[in-house]
């Protein structure tokens, strides 16, 4: 036998694993969240929390996590186990997280982190924990920020020094200084040694306003500063403590805006306010009400539907002439003023964002859509035409990320729909395939050349998985132009789904697809899920069974409303408690 | 170690000129003195073609394939090598590790931990660790340079990390030319000499001494809550404020250097992920690092020529090449003769970094017999014949340069298939450090390639 046909011998083989790749979970009841912090410790193995100490002064209130079911059933009587809370861990701001940061705690306008050292996407988002760190190029950045925004800072030594005259050189005025400056900047309340230790830095200064620079230098550079903690605390080795009401209060503001708390956040944690259920939710709903919630949600979903990537899109020059960087420009502002739109002027829902029949327009992306009566270049919101287009997935930034440099890409595509919507993760193409894909020319199709895919055995194991989801997108052309022929010949966006757990069917067309995937609970909890790994920087575990079940339980009775998702998290055991290290 | 340019001007600022004087004791390598070794990992995507690629003849009489052409007026100093193959694959069919994750694989010999993403290395990749063992007298140590690089929302950026630290700790490569000279060369100047104490500059030391103490202090206060991987991100992150207080705050020791050491001029400003100028960036990474390992300011780098993706439009190959290369040329039945044509255009600028580095005199020869260049790519072959890609076999490796005579030259060496990680010990011993561990890897050099 040829090494070659042993290689196909072998990839039917490892594609026959496509077939056993369902995702298995159902809905559950949802965990009773009548207790603060909410929990899933297992009674068997539950060790008393210790309080919140540290920075917070214990506070008797604090209810610690008494013992819990360490299960969670289903309405189909499968019971789930709950591991134990996630490990105490830092996690140091993004970038842009930085340059909010800074913004909100100093009177500084500069935004320095744009040059940062790039940053890294360790759990399949660009804000993951676990590969986030400060590398020798991130601490000297990290040198030249703090003392460009300090310089910054002290030119307003009225706004930073907390006593009029505003001077640097009254010695109880900067101790009050570093107290209030420190609690913003580091989210948490300095402790005596660090209130010390700042002081001391102070007077090192070789003038009153040298010291308070010097100090802001510092606290920039401060692991307090630069990180998010999660540690909950004092305790054991794997004892299960909640996290400090400054931690949580951090956790909330950083979830559902991407930046620091503000003063009546830290007021909060300070009076107790997050000590209880009520009280937490309050300042969830009022952190959603603000329209700094936006940033932190668009950003997820940019990720997630990965129309953020547009902007490093290459196009074949002489196949998409069109695809030039104004478009580009355009269609990303049009993928964010429309998620805008729909979450937080329109329905609110997952099905809107991707059934909506209109979208944020000007006058050359009306042209790109091929609507007329659009003039000037503001977006505002139009009509799609009818039959052609609606929701995100139509819109020409998903479908340019997603399509080849010279063609319209079933695979991606599909492959998107496959992992990113209902959550089933594809085996990687196998080594040595055998592609026997035509290339684009004037006389095929992109439909005729994927058959290639389903007709070969080894190959359509896995790809009949994706690609036939893929030509429901025939209609639109590798930049995602509208087309009802190629080469000639009439399109054929006939499509069908397949292994998924209840929209098995065909369909024709995107705006089919998109409806049925609209409507699905499996869809929805995939997005839930997403949500879930963005919003806590890592992916989630089997330990995370519980919280994962009661994440989509939650998004699924909001009726999908995205603006919703901050609360469901916050609401997930496990989200307030760290296990100790 | 990263210099902050902007810190350096402050200090240049506040000072007439401060100057580190390369050149105050520049002295020959001879036979009293043994020259530094160096190694360089030149990295070029998506794999080759093996009919354009593959050298014929015998080990010591061959004849250099269309891609290799380039390389003839080296070809002395060439050890082309066939037969290595990714490591993780112990049966090429077992390979659940897909085609992105590989570029993490290529200096860690470990595959790397995630799914379609390669920043979650599992070891401390080989350039790092050798950073580890140089002596700190070398100012800078260690390159990590790439010509396109954007995280891009989370779609391939990570397939362009190569280096880390250690599990979960990536090196993000530098793409900006700029910042890449000022790593080396900031506070540097191949004529001039310290404008000695200078009382502004003296303060400005003492402040950034007493805030960067305070800063240890700090995260010392932290470090005893965490433990695992959570305390090393904490202590990786200590180590890195230390030696930059350290550079900050010292006065570097005056750097000995060959009579070869120059320091070019700073490149212009170039996005790091404009496509039109990676030929541009490309050429001022490879003169930044060989200038400074000629200065022996550096002894070790990593060159990403494009990305980890493949995903440029090379234009610059010649008409018809204006397209994202990895859609067009290398999937499907077609675009054999335009890969091979985009790999031979590395090559080309693998052949131009050869000649940079035998252009320096050292000692009776050039820098370049005390170096081992290394090209490499992260794919295997494919053939014209056939349409395999996402191949693992046979990864296109040459050594330029014997590393101060422990790599052959002038050969083509074919291999039984064997072990990409194993060739990291012999990079490994090649420098000087004959390990038969670095990091959680083991694993013995391969006979065939030492001289």
């Amino acid at each position: 036998m040829t090494a070659s046909r042993l290689w196909v011998l072998a990839l039917v083989t490892l594609c026959s694993g496509c077939e056993g790749m369902l995702e298995v979970s159902t809905p559950t009841t949802p965990p009773d969240d009548s207790d603060w912090p909410p929990k899933n410790v297992p009674s068997t193995q539950g060790t008393p929390a210790t309080p919140p100490t540290g920075t917070t002064p214990p506070d008797p209130t604090v209810p610690g996590p008494t013992p819990n079911p360490p299960t969670m059933t289903d309405p189909g009587g499968t019971t789930v186990t709950c591991g134990a809370p996630p490990a105490a861990r830092v996690w140091r701001l993004s970038h842009r997280q930085y340059d909010a940061a800074a913004r909100a705690v100093l009177p500084v306008t500069s935004t320095p982190a744009s040059t940062f050292e790039a940053e890294t996407s360790g759990s399949g988002f660009t804000n993951g924990a676990d590969t986030a760190y400060v590398s020798a190029a991130l601490a000297a950045d990290y040198f030249d920020a703090a003392e460009a925004l300090a310089a910054q800072a002290v030119q307003h030594l009225d706004v930073l020094l907390p006593c009029t005259p505003a001077d640097p050189a009254n010695a109880a005025c900067v101790k009050t200084f570093i107290e209030r400056t420190g609690l913003r900047v580091f989210r948490t309340p300095l402790d005596t040694a660090q209130q010390a230790r700042f002081f001391a830095l102070f007077q090192k200064g070789t003038t009153p306003t040298q010291g308070v620079q010097m100090v802001l230098e510092a606290m920039l550079q401060s692991p307090g500063f630069l990180y998010r903690f999660e540690l909950g605390g004092p305790g054991a080795s794997g004892a299960q403590v909640p996290l400090t009401s400054y931690e949580l209060a951090s956790a909330l503001s950083f979830l559902v805006w991407n930046a620091p708390p503000d003063d009546a956040l830290l007021a909060a944690a300070k009076s107790g306010g997050l000590d209880t259920p009520a009280g937490v939710d309050a300042q969830v709903d009022r952190l959603v009400a603000d329209p700094r919630a936006r940033d932190f949600l668009w950003r997820f979903l940019a990720e997630d539907f990965q129309v953020g990537a547009l902007e490093t899109t290459t196009k074949d020059g002489a196949a998409f002439p069109a695809f030039t960087p104004a478009l580009v420009a355009d269609l990303q502002a049009e993928a964010h003023a429309f998620a805008d739109d729909v979450v937080w002027n329109g329905a609110g829902t997952l099905s809107a964002l991707l059934t909506a029949d209109y979208s944020m327009l000007n006058q050359s992306l009306a042209g790109f859509y091929g609507v007329s009566g659009v003039t000037g270049t503001a977006l505002r919101k139009v009509s799609l035409p009818t039959g052609q287009r609606a929701g995100l997935l139509t819109q020409g930034s998903f479908l340019a990320v997603r399509g080849d440099a010279r063609s319209g890409s079933p695979v991606q595509r599909g492959l998107f729909v496959r992992e990113r919507l209902l959550c089933q993760e594809m085996p990687a193409p196998p080594p040595n395939v055998i592609d026997t894909l035509p290339a684009p020319s004037a006389t095929n199709t992109t439909r005729g050349r994927y058959q290639a895919h389903l007709s070969a055995s080894s190959c359509a194991a896995c790809h009949r998985l994706m690609d036939p989801i893929g030509f429901a997108f025939e209609n639109y052309d590798g930049i995602g132009k509208w087309r009802t022929t190629e080469n000639g010949v009439p399109v054929d966006a006939s499509g069908e789904l397949v292994s998924t757990k209840a929209i098995n069917g065909t369909f024709t067309g995107a705006l089919a697809l998109a409806n049925t995937l609209a409507q699905a609970r499996e869809v929805s909890d995939c997005v839930a899920v997403s949500y879930f790994r963005y919003g806590l920087g890592r992916r989630d575990t089997p330990a995370d069974a519980c919280s994962v079940l009661a994440m989509k339980d939650a998004f699924a009775a909001s009726g999908g409303k995205l603006a919703t998702l901050a609360r469901a998290l916050v609401h997930t055991p496990g989200f307030a408690i760290r296990t100790r290290p | 170690m990263h210099f902050s340019r902007r810190s350096f001007l402050k200090l240049s600022t506040a000072a007439s000129l401060y100057v580190l004087p390369v050149l105050r004791a520049s002295r020959a390598y001879g036979a009293t003195t043994a020259a530094p070794k160096r190694i360089v990992f030149f990295h070029t995507p998506l794999g080759t073609v093996r009919d354009a690629w593959a050298c014929t003849g015998s080990e010591t009489s061959f004849t250099l394939s269309q891609i290799l052409q380039p390389l003839a007026p080296h070809k002395d100093s060439l050890l082309v090598i066939d037969g290595l193959n990714f490591a993780p694959v112990a049966s090429l069919a077992d390979d659940s590790t897909g085609n992105h994750k590989e570029p993490g694989s290529m200096l860690t010999g470990r595959s790397c931990d995630g799914r379609d993403e390669a920043s979650k290395h599992t070891n401390i990749s080989l350039d790092q660790y050798l950073k580890s063992k140089l002596p700190s007298t070398v100012r800078t140590r260690s390159l990590e340079l790439i010509t396109s690089y954007r995280n891009d929302f989370a779609l391939r950026a990570d397939r362009s990390l190569f280096s880390a630290l250690g599990p979960n700790l990536p090196v993000i490569p530098e793409a900006d030319p700029q910042k890449a000279f000022d790593r080396v060369f900031a506070g540097v100047t191949s004529s001039g000499s310290t404008s000695g104490p200078d009382p502004a500059v003296e303060a400005l030391r003492l402040k950034r001494k007493s805030v960067l103490d305070a800063v240890t202090a700090e995260l010392q206060a932290v470090q005893p809550q965490l433990t695992g991987a959570e305390r090393a991100k904490l202590d990786q992150h200590l180590t890195n404020v230390r030696e930059l207080e350290t550079r900050l705050t010292t006065a570097a020791p005056p750097v000995t250097t060959s009579a070869g050491c120059t320091v070019p001029g700073r490149p212009a400003a170039s996005p790091p992920y404009e496509n039109a100028s990676i030929p541009a960036r490309l050429q001022s990474h490879l003169k930044v690092v060989a200038n400074a390992m000629a200065c022996d300011l550096v002894r070790v780098a990593v060159i990403g020529a494009e990305n980890g993706q493949g995903r440029a439009s090379p234009g610059w190959v010649g008409a018809g090449y204006d397209t994202n290369w990895h859609d067009a040329f290398t999937h499907g039945t077609g675009g054999h003769a335009q890969h091979a044509a985009i790999h031979r255009w590395y090559v080309e600028q693998f052949a131009s970094l050869v000649a940079m580095f035998k252009s320096v005199k050292e000692g009776a020869g050039t820098m370049l017999d005390n170096t081992a260049l290394v090209l490499f790519s992260e794919q295997g072959c494919r053939y014209n014949s056939g349409t395999t890609e996402h191949s693992k076999q046979n990864l296109p490796y040459v050594v330029a340069g014997s590393c101060g005579g422990y790599f052959k030259q002038g050969r083509f060496v074919t291999l039984p298939t064997t072990s990409h990680k194993d060739f990291l010990f012999n990079c490994l011993h090649a420098m000087g450090y004959p390990e038969t561990s670095f990091g959680n890897v083991s694993g013995t050099p391969i006979a065939a390639l030492k001289a």
